[in-house]
């Protein structure tokens, strides 16, 4: 079995094996770009003297321009450890929604010489939600290849959804992209509405609760960058915390928040301040986050999530007095 | 003095640099204890090299700090991946890389020596024979190529391409996609994509840790050792004292909290006859020892256990096989649903029952009581009381309750 560090995976392999595979010939300019945006950023130092001159000699120049050496059809076969990777993923559940049994059955048969790494009941996600997707169910998996191929094609759908409180929705959506989440377990399609509106903005849909969802023929020459409209509905001022390094709370909760954008400095001996970035849709999920800590973490800022913070402390209070039990 | 170089021989002491630049991201040049400055600089410089573009600095009156701010619900890979790509390599590795499997794609079916004039003949480029069969032998062994015996002679040829699976199947790309974001060991799914030309425009993740993936290098192992059933001899960092230790133990399951981005390895002790979890990072070396002739009744027994830890505790300090733990909660029937629904999803299985108008009561026994302790917290506002036969668990939650109500109003 190959190992996890070897240079077989190393960026300088792949920037060069993907250039000779998309083009024959290649402008000294062009190199440079290609490898600037798909390599490390001090890479370009090393790397393009070893294809431009006497280095290598996977290119011979002429005329300014390199002429690869190496065959049009240059291929690299997977490793074992790829191989054993791709049997791995078929036997999660999930599968299924990309596959149906007959060509797991296939893939499985043409993998027969290596070992999955690892199966499902080896990982145990003990604080999972329960409420997962039910990805066996037919009528998901036809609506999750819907959206997929939607996504690819750059088409509308046109979906009836029901919201949390029962009412049927009726849309037009672009769909960007799917999201999942390792602690619902489930699916939520990422999409922004129909040319219609003025302002886009992500809309974020349940994919257990669409009813049904139809391609439509209307497409667009580009997706929106949904990264960049996420951040533009993050609040303008994010929430500032100061951690208390107390029962290894400071690093208890930079693990934590590493799934937002976030900046930390110190204050003093054992006080560091935390800059979080959020929005609307995940507030409530940082508030909780952030109680769950207890005093170890202290908000203060932005005043609307404070304000948060503080009527439920207010709340707290006011059952702790009325009450004897703890 | 060494010439800089932004590829590295070895993983381990990156791994440590990388997370403390990820998870931490406020540590100065001298806040880097164990390394020399000299050190701090090179590792520093091959992070901001390998990463940029997530590469943050801030100025303090320390001094220069980097940090890293990545925010995974936005990214279609994990950008930690490319930590992994840094192996560093000899001009002959990269040579014979190309010219070796170029040269079989055309001709295959070769002994080593022939690749070796082959590759002089096309290429005009003379490599000693027992380094090309060196080479081959290892490709071999990694399976990009194949090796068959005829009479005395070993040939060599080129292992299918990927592309044909993938044209077969081309839905199994799309999973690919998926997989390196959400699975363990994700970044050879990430290599699967680099090695297909393919890359992710379907998929976004949430609730995913990047940085576990540096842990990756411990986690292949330990699951060798769990599929072969197998012992261990783990070589533990103590996150308190820094001291390292050894441990040995059966390896089980790896157990992953989805909320507070810890990982960990249960590992049974034969010695003691207990089940215990240790945090994956704090793992830095594995070795593989003797089958565990028990190994399945061990595990079973895990099976049986896990869902009564709340966590990843399998015992208490009140000398109680579980301890119960009842909460009683302020829900409005008529608008709160939703916390209903916590109760219901996050809650394990516990007992939630209406007692009188808008008053709950949620109840569970567990290994372990004061792990609920930070989701309890999450329920404040609401909570009238706690009751357990776990007396520290009130207890605490009221003196951390107090300290915070007079930190954000008496102080």
């Amino acid at each position: 079995m190959s190992e996890l560090f070897s240079e077989v995976y190393n960026c300088y392999f792949q920037v060069i094996k993907s250039l000779i595979e998309q083009k024959r010939d290649i402008s000294e300019r062009e190199l440079n770009y290609r490898i600037r945006s798909s390599c490390f950023e001090e890479s370009i130092l090393y790397l393009l003297p070893k294809l431009t001159k006497k280095g290598w000699g996977f290119y011979e120049q002429k005329d300014g321009v390199l002429h690869s050496r190496l065959s049009e059809d240059f291929y690299v076969p997977l490793t074992d450890l790829q191989k054993s990777y791709l049997k791995t993923i078929l036997s999660d559940e999930k599968i299924g929604l990309f596959l149906d049994e007959e060509e797991i059955a296939q893939i499985n048969a043409s993998l027969s010489d290596v070992d999955p790494l690892f199966v499902p009941e080896d990982f145990y996600y003990y604080d999972r939600f329960a409420d997962k997707d039910d990805y066996c169910n037919p009528d998901y998996k036809k609506h999750f290849r819907t959206i997929l191929s939607a996504i690819q094609n750059r088409a509308y759908i046109d979906i009836i959804y029901e919201s949390r409180h029962h009412r049927r929705l009726h849309h037009k959506y672009l769909p960007c992209r799917l999201e999942y989440s390792i602690k619902n377990d489930c699916f939520r399609l990422l999409a922004v509405e129909s040319r219609a509106h003025r302002s886009q903005r992500v809309i974020t849909l349940n994919l257990d609760r669409i009813v049904s969802v139809m391609s439509t023929s209307v497409t667009v020459h580009k997706l929106p960058d949904i990264s960049r409209l996420y951040k533009r509905s993050c609040y303008h001022e994010p929430v500032r915390v100061l951690i208390k390094n107390r029962r290894n709370a400071l690093e208890r909760a930079m693990l934590q928040f590493a799934n937002y954008e976030k900046s930390t400095r110190r204050l003093n001996e054992d006080t560091y301040e935390c800059l979080i970035y959020y929005n609307k849709e995940t507030e409530t999920e940082l508030l909780i986050e952030i109680l769950s800590f207890g005093p170890m973490v202290k908000v203060v800022g932005n005043e609307t999530f404070l304000r948060l913070i503080k009527e439920r402390l207010i709340a707290q209070n006011h059952r702790t007095s009325s009450s004897t039990s703890y | 003095m060494s010439e800089f170089n932004e590829l590295i021989k070895s993983f381990a002491k990156s791994r440590e640099y990388v997370r403390d630049f990820f998870v931490y991201g406020f540590k100065t040049r001298d806040e880097f204890a164990g390394w020399s400055g000299r050190t701090y600089d090179n590792e520093r410089r091959r992070l901001e090299s390998w990463l940029s573009g997530y590469v943050r600095q801030e100025h303090t009156g320390k001094g220069k700090n980097i940090y890293l701010s990545i925010d995974s619900n936005l990214l279609d890979t994990n950008p930690l991946y490319r930590v992994w790509k840094t192996k560093s390599f000899t001009d002959n590795d990269i040579m014979l890389h190309f010219y070796i499997l170029d040269f079989l794609l055309k001709s295959p079916g070769k002994t080593a020596d022939e690749i070796t004039d082959g590759i002089l003949t096309k290429y005009g480029i003379v490599f000693d024979s027992q380094m090309v069969r060196r080479k081959c032998n290892q490709y071999a062994s990694e399976g990009i190529l194949c090796k068959a015996k005829s009479g005395r002679e070993v040939l060599y040829r080129l292992s299918p391409p990927a592309k044909k699976l993938f044209s077969s199947h081309p839905n199994l790309k799309n999973a690919v996609k998926l997989y390196q974001l959400s699975s363990p060991l994700g970044f050879i799914g990430n290599t699967i994509m680099d090695t297909g030309s393919f890359q992710n425009d379907l998929f976004r993740i949430k609730h995913n840790f990047f940085v576990h993936t540096l842990e990756d290098e411990i986690l292949l192992p330990l699951l060798q050792a769990m599929h072969k059933q197998r012992t261990v001899s783990l070589t533990i960092k103590s996150t308190k004292s820094s001291n390292l230790l050894t441990t040995n133990g059966v390896p089980l399951k790896i157990f992953i909290s989805t909320r507070t981005g810890r990982r960990y390895l249960c590992l049974y002790l034969p010695k003691t006859k207990r089940f215990t979890n240790i945090r994956m990072d704090a793992v830095k070396e594995v070795e593989a020892k003797e089958t565990f002739p028990e190994y399945e009744s061990i595990h079973d027994k895990l099976e049986k256990n896990k869902d009564s830890a709340w966590g990843v505790s399998f015992q208490n300090n009140n000398r109680l096989h579980s301890e119960h733990v009842k909460l009683t909660l302020h829900i409005n029937e008529m608008s709160e649903d939703h916390i209903l629904n916590r109760l219901k999803r996050e809650g394990k299985g516990g007992a939630i029952q209406c007692i009188a108008p808008n008053t709950f009561t949620y109840e569970i026994d567990v290994f372990d009581a004061n792990e609920m302790l930070p989701w309890i917290r999450t329920f404040i506002g609401r909570i009238i009381s706690i009751e357990s036969d776990c007396p520290q668990l009130a207890a605490r939650f009221e003196r951390d309750f107090r300290t915070m109500y007079h930190m954000y109003f008496e102080e």
